[in-house]
């Protein structure tokens, strides 16, 4: 009953639901200048993330096989577009591989390369066939084009290998985005993170999954160009802009940040408020690090070509507030690094 | 010559053609990384790390596009072409 309605309006729905979520995120602002604490709005952004997601996959839930594993076929091209979009920017490539990259650099690049050029053998060796051969599944396809089990196994086989790197970094990014949201052991969060994810995909299949991820889609592009126009900005405008978009590529880059903040380099410190020239000088003297600059003393630091002792103090307290903790023993640095490595890669094989 | 063997003729020079391309850009450019690094291409970045980073990748979307296209072409033209669903 709502299908053939809802196909018809898709455009409209998506637009209202679009709306729904700037007005959120303005809610949310307003919140945040009324004194809601960060912890409370991540809970609320998570809430109304899976409220969506759960009312979308109870609203197309099915029985019917062709609904289940194809969507009934009658997805228009552009939303079945953002819904593969929106596979290509999910929690792999939005936390692990962007956090794989920022931790071990050029090498992982790689994967972008791979990941994007998939879609090009997708296209031109495996979608179109399947489509004729009017198979719901790889297996089935590689069953019924070569004929017999075997193949089918062998299909089922490489698919699970190869999809399980994948998996493995997308459960961990559920388990950490619900862990910092919930505030609640990894351990756990996981487990929240996967029967949240059952409950909206297991009732509407395919059909429920799509009509998710073109939602996921527009909440992406709207948090990818946000953090794109925030880079133009400060190109165009200077140093406080320039300060602004650090900020929000520390965001992004890792959830951690917070806790890794001592081992990081300087450059930290420009989202902090202190100029880039500042940092320049202090690497030139080979201090390149948080906890660099607290082992130095002072007195040192002003001794430094350029930096007066006004500057020094500021950096000093800059550092200060970022690791409050002074001294830590080995046992927590070697606990905190193992988070780390945890939540960066997400994925063992690498 | 039939009908569906031209068709088939035609998709298969087309399938070919586009994993030519994918090939070049995915992997073909990257067995000369190390020389190409050491020149400086767009925006001041070196040819590589550009390619790995926006080269290849929006190569990929647009032949991606190229290639739907283009299929589709072959396809109403040898009235295969299923495009009732809009």
């Amino acid at each position: 009953m709502i299908k053939g309605k809802f196909i018809d309006n898709l455009p409209k729905v998506y637009g209202i639901y679009t709306g729904g979520f700037i007005g959120f995120i303005i809610l949310m602002a307003i919140g945040e200048q009324m004194g809601m604490t960060a912890k409370a709005i991540g809970v609320a952004f998570v809430a109304f993330t899976i409220f969506i997601y759960a009312l979308i996959g109870y609203l197309s839930r099915t029985a019917q096989a062709d609904a289940y594993y194809v969507a009934g076929r009658q997805v228009p091209t552009v939303f079945n577009g953002m819904a593969t979009a929106a596979d290509w920017m999910s929690g792999a490539s939005f936390v692990a591989m962007a956090g794989g990259i920022y931790f071990k650099g050029y090498g992982y690049m790689a994967l972008l390369v791979g990941w994007t050029g998939g879609y090009i053998l997708v296209a031109t060796l495996l979608a179109p066939y399947l489509r004729k051969f009017g198979c719901y599944t790889v297996p089935d396809f590689v069953g019924t084009r070569y004929g017999g089990n075997a193949a089918r196994l062998l299909a089922v086989i490489v698919l699970t290998v190869a999809s399980f790197t994948y998996v493995t970094a997308q459960i961990n990014a559920t388990g950490t985005i619900a862990s910092v949201a919930l505030d609640i052991p990894f351990q756990y969060a996981v487990y929240v993170g996967l029967v949240s994810i059952l409950l909206c995909s297991m009732l509407g299949g395919m059909r429920g999954v799509t009509w998710t991820q073109v939602a996921q889609y527009i909440v992406l592009i709207i948090a990818y160009n946000h953090n794109y126009y925030c880079k133009i900005t400060a190109l165009s405008a200077q140093d406080k802009a320039q300060m602004y978009a650090g900020a929000v590529e520390e965001q992004e880059v890792s959830y951690d940040s917070e806790q890794t903040v001592d081992f990081q380099d300087v450059d930290l410190l420009q989202s902090h408020g202190i100029n880039v020239a500042d940092i320049k000088k202090l690497k030139g003297a080979g201090i390149c690090t948080i906890k660099g600059i607290l082992m130095t003393t002072a007195k040192k630091l002003c001794n430094i070509k350029g930096l007066s002792e006004a500057k020094v103090e500021k950096i000093k307290d800059v550092c200060k507030t970022l690791c409050d903790s002074g001294f830590v023993t080995a046992f927590e640095v070697s606990e905190r690094r193992k988070s780390i490595f945890k939540i960066s890669t997400g994925n063992f094989w690498f | 010559m039939s009908n569906a063997q031209k068709h088939w003729e035609k998709t298969r020079s087309l399938l070919f053609v586009t994993l030519a391309i994918w090939f070049v850009f995915s992997i073909g450019i990257f067995l000369f990384a190390a020389e190409m690094n050491e020149v400086t291409g767009p925006f001041g970045y070196p040819w590589t790390y550009w390619f790995t980073c926006q080269g290849s990748l929006g190569i990929f979307v647009i032949l991606c596009f190229w290639f739907a296209n283009r299929q589709e072409k072959i396809d109403e033209e040898f009235g295969f072409n299923e495009r009732e669903d809009g």
